[in-house]
């Protein structure tokens, strides 16, 4: 019986079934194996395969001026690049491509090429392109492959091209307002001067990421999406400039350039009521779209990053303060002598002067002898007191980057000479928007109010945050109108020594100074001038103050005036400022 | 008389005979069942194939979108370089336009005065983008 058991059929039955369970067993000890042992390297491989992470780039907040224009903004750009082992027909991309690039068609051949012998998947065509130049290289390569395929059929060499997401950060008015803007990084359009700089954080937003499923050929798959972190946007920023006042004071400033041969010079124009900066223009300007003239010396604003011994300027000051205190009037005597001896110092007059003058002849005539002698009323710390509360010696609190603060010893540690150089603008250091803010005051009844560029940050949630600036009460109000009068004389009067300042159409007052630059490395004062007229208009009512201040201008104009003066030189770049500013804001003309 | 045994339907039998009387008419509710299933399951591949096409649309309307506000950003900076004062200071002085020699200020009633002038919400006028 067992013999029929064991038959020959049975024996390739069971081989078969073992051969099956030896199959089976394997597949299942690989199924074991991948799904059990090697689950989670795999999983990881696979996820590895399947899933992109791509980072989202937050759009950079645009940067408008007061009228909501834009100054600064982002468009949308491109990186243009091909894979050479993608070209068939280097010489053909080459001949189509180049005209896009900065390269020569031979150039740009020759590297297609090399990058082929190479295995190099990656040559840049062009960089920074806008979406306008990027439509019209796909539609160039496009007709080139249709072009391509009615020649050659299934055996067409075609041209790929692909484009890199890269924001291009544009400035719409160029050269306006240059310094002020400042610039952001050539890649990663992060700030680098100015107002980028300041607000980046406010400007650059948050990044988001997105994560999804792709197929083989690396294309997302729709409904894929894993996961998606959206970008947040950056804030915009409304400044207070005026396109059209800055417009024209850098156009002034330009001008004052050529004829009076200054190094450098800034021009601040500040709307007294609010405090907001309408204008600010430094020269030399640069245009921040044509990167290749840029150098750093030239983003410097210097309007806040220059400091310079403001001279006769200052006065304004040291009388303000006298008549505040009720130490002298308008029309209080004033002895001026041809010099007066302090210390290892003889101060002198520029120009003759009677040996004795009213207050207010002082200031129009800017008696050096005669305001040394009402500081020497007022007191070193009365003195010290009232630069200060004027925001000399701190920062004016615009908060932009690269501003300096100036220097202003305390009165504590003044020599004999100190009261007596600061009274007419020197041993004292500040910048043209600290001056304006001085000025400011004056024109203001009397309340210091601290400059602003940004008025608005405009969260992307909906969120504004408005500047509130401070303000403080320096001078009393009678006191800041009789010396708007006292500085209307230097402009309105015949012998005032600001009567170039003078307006067609609105009357003005103002201050003009000329101070000797310091040349630190002979360690004296050398003949080159810092050359300023600070005022305001119109007169009765004022609406906007007005800082100029030239770097070492030089020459004679054809009616004698030595232009290294800030009268002469400062003072009619006050005017044109002034009138087209008050015109562009609509104030009505004061002058018959 | 020999005992007899009686017979007796089992519940088994009468199963038995009760699958061979319905064999016939159950064919119909199988038949729904199967198409049903057949019916379910196209129905998925249908709505699967009908998100996905829905999906692509988005995927290009978002595209365009995209292009659009592209478009738009281009308007913006071609409107605010339109306005560049130095772009249309040059431009009058091409076409011969000059500074006029006297000024003449003409004071007109219900315009706005210096203080509405000065103090214009500037936010609104942002969000209203670029004046013409």
């Amino acid at each position: 019986m067992r013999a029929q058991i064991w038959r020959r059929g049975d024996l390739r039955l069971l081989l078969v079934g073992l051969v099956f369970i030896l199959a089976w067993g394997g597949i299942g000890y690989r199924l074991f194996d991948l799904q059990g042992n090697q689950a989670l390297a795999n999983a990881e491989y696979g996820f590895d395969q399947r899933i992109r992470e791509r980072a989202i780039d937050p759009p950079r907040g645009t940067i408008y001026d007061r009228d909501g224009v834009e100054l600064a903004m982002t468009i949308d750009g491109f990186n243009v690049v091909v894979d050479p082992m993608l070209l068939d027909n280097p010489q053909a991309a080459a001949a189509i491509l180049a005209p896009f690039s900065d390269k020569s068609h031979d150039e740009l051949a020759a590297e297609l090429v090399k990058g082929r012998a190479t295995e190099r998947r990656y040559v840049e065509i062009a960089m920074r392109v806008d979406a306008r130049t990027k439509t019209v290289i796909e539609m160039a390569v496009d007709e080139a492959n249709k072009a391509e395929i009615a020649r050659a059929g299934d055996k067409a060499e075609l041209i790929k091209v692909y484009y890199r997401d890269q924001p291009l950060r544009v400035y719409p008015a160029g050269s306006i307002a240059a310094q002020v803007i400042g610039l952001v990084g050539f890649d990663d359009n992060s700030g680098l001067e100015g107002l980028e700089k300041t607000f980046d954080s406010e400007l650059e937003g948050r990044p988001g990421r997105i994560i999804v499923e792709v197929d083989p050929s690396g294309r997302a798959i729709p409904q894929g999406e894993v996961l998606v972190e959206p970008a947040v946007a950056g804030s915009d920023i409304i400044t207070s400039i005026d396109r059209e006042i800055q417009f024209a004071a850098e156009q002034a400033l330009r001008k004052a350039m050529q004829t009076t041969n200054a190094i450098g010079g800034s021009v601040v124009v500040v709307l007294v009521r609010t405090g907001e900066v309408v204008a600010m223009a430094s020269w030399p300007g640069l245009d921040l779209n044509d990167r290749s003239e840029i150098a750093p010396s030239v983003l410097r604003n210097r309007a806040v990053a220059d400091v310079y011994e403001p001279g006769s300027t200052l006065k304004t000051i040291t009388v303000a303060a006298a008549i505040d205190q009720g130490i002298v009037t308008s029309q209080t005597p004033i002895d001026t002598p041809r010099s007066v001896v302090i210390g290892e110092f003889e101060y002198e007059d520029h120009g003759a002067n009677p040996a004795w003058m009213p207050v207010e002849d002082v200031i129009m005539r800017s008696s050096n002898v005669g305001t040394i002698e009402i500081q020497r009323r007022l007191s070193n710390a009365l003195h010290y007191e009232y630069l200060t509360a004027f925001g000399l010696g701190r920062p004016s609190g615009l908060d932009v980057a690269g501003e300096r603060h100036g220097t202003l010893e305390p009165s504590s540690s003044w020599n004999e000479t100190s009261g007596s150089s600061i009274a007419i603008g020197y041993a004292v250091n500040t910048t043209a928007l600290q001056m304006a803010a001085v000025y400011g005051t004056i024109a203001n009844d009397g309340i210091w109010t601290e400059p602003y560029l940004v008025d608005t940050i405009l969260r992307p949630n909906g969120d504004e945050i408005r500047t509130n600036p401070r303000s403080r009460r320096v001078l009393s109000s009678e006191t800041a109108a009789e010396m708007r009068r006292l500085l209307g004389r230097v402009v309105e009067n015949d012998s005032g020594t600001g009567r170039r300042a003078r307006m067609s159409d609105f009357t003005a007052g103002g201050k003009t100074g000329t101070s000797q630059k310091f040349d630190v490395e002979a360690g004296v004062y050398s003949n080159d001038t810092t050359a300023s007229f600070i005022g305001m208009a119109p007169l009765n009512d004022p609406t906007v103050v007005v800082a100029v201040v030239l770097d070492s201008p030089n020459g004679i104009l054809v009616d004698g005036a030595d232009l290294s003066l800030g009268g002469a030189s400062a003072a009619p770049v006050f005017a044109e400022v002034a009138q087209n500013a008050l015109h562009q804001l609509g104030v009505i003309p004061d002058r018959d | 008389m020999t005992a007899q045994a009686i017979p007796y339907r089992t519940h088994r039998s009468s199963a038995a005979d009760g699958r061979a009387h319905a064999s016939g008419p159950r064919i119909l509710p199988m038949s729904l069942f199967v198409l049903a299933v057949v019916a379910v399951f196209f129905s998925m591949i249908f709505l699967r194939i009908s998100l996905d096409e829905t999906a692509f649309e988005l995927a290009e309307l978002e595209a365009g979108i995209e292009l659009e506000q592209s478009r738009q950003l281009d308007l913006r900076f071609d409107i605010a370089g339109l306005q560049d004062p130095l772009r249309i200071a040059n431009e009058a002085q091409r076409i011969g336009l000059v500074h006029p020699d006297v000024r003449v200020a003409i004071t007109v009633d219900l315009v706005a005065t210096d203080a509405q002038v000065l103090h214009q919400d500037a936010p609104v006028r942002a969000l209203n983008g670029a004046r013409p």
